[in-house]
């Protein structure tokens, strides 16, 4: 029988290349929800004709369509590993954000009782409508197998 | 936080960062899910956490640096803004435990005429473990 890689080929195909995650309009309310959620009430995220979203609410842009390609490749143990954000422009209710992602790199070894583990590296970009950088975030994903071996 | 200005000219290595505390709640977990589309079944369902090799339901890391950038955010003013915020995800937070979100100045620069402030945080469990670090970069006004 062959052993089933570890790392799919679907992903391992992808890596070097960059698509389209999706593009989202930015409503006042996403932001609140996004603060209500983190318990950040500071009234400059809150303004209502000059107001902008925390620099960390890009990382809710295409998060669930990034949560659903990791899970989705690695059914197994999968946690955060690391979140490298930088932002260039505050995001504003009425923006236009494209997210896109590309990966960068997959590194497999095979850790401690036998189990395989990967890292994988995501750079995500940001832009608004005008095509101006927003934000870039490099996510390091941290997968584990957990069957025993 | 604070409404007040903090400057550059007035920040010195070694300062700290007023701390923040939070402590995410079941539901608390559940709006952030909502908001950020992180579905996945370890935040909210126990059984399944196990079958992951986890001890329960376990804190979103991102929503725990989300709390690392409010502290960043707070402390830099309504002025300041967060120009980068670098987690390293190191270890579990758990729904219904305090979580101490800490930092402090670890050096200043001018760069193209801009200030910016590095600062060092983490965010400490009740165990006094940091379960997140973080390095970030703050930029901040002058007094000029």
């Amino acid at each position: 029988m062959t052993e089933q890689p570890y790392v799919s080929d679907e992903l391992r195909n992808r890596q070097g290349t960059q698509w389209a995650i999706g593009s989202f309009l930015i409503e006042k309310g996403m932001i609140t929800r996004f603060c209500r959620a983190v318990g950040d009430n500071n009234p400059r995220w809150q303004a209502v004709t000059d107001g902008e979203a925390p620099p960390t609410f890009v990382l809710t842009l295409g998060g669930e369509q990034f949560g659903e390609l990791m899970q989705n490749s690695f059914p197994d143990g999968l946690l955060h590993g690391a979140t490298d954000l930088e932002t260039h422009l505050p995001v504003r209710p009425r923006d236009v954000i494209e997210t896109s992602i590309n990966l960068s790199n997959i590194r497999e070894r095979r850790g401690a009782e036998n189990k395989m583990n990967a890292f994988v590296i995501f750079n995500l970009t940001y832009q608004n409508q005008r095509s101006e950088l927003v934000a870039t975030c490099r996510q390091t994903m941290t997968a584990y197998e957990t069957k025993d071996v | 936080m604070s409404d007040s200005q903090i400057y550059y000219e007035d920040v010195a290595v070694e300062d700290e960062l007023t701390p923040l505390v939070k402590k995410p709640t079941p539901r608390q977990l559940v709006k952030w899910a909502g908001a950020s589309g992180d579905y996945f079944a370890i935040h909210y369902d126990k059984d399944f956490s196990a079958t992951k090799g986890l001890p329960g339901v376990i804190v979103h890391g991102q929503l725990v640096a989300c709390f690392l950038g409010q502290l960043a955010t707070d402390w830099a003013g309504p002025d300041g803004s967060v120009k980068r915020l670098a987690c390293s995800y190191r270890g579990i937070n758990f729904p219904g435990q305090t979580i101490t979100c800490r930092g402090h100045v670890t050096g200043k620069y001018t760069e193209e005429g801009q200030n910016y402030v590095k600062c060092g945080l983490w965010a400490e469990n009740p165990a006094g473990e940091n379960t997140v670090t973080a390095k970030a970069v703050i930029w901040l006004p002058s007094r000029g």
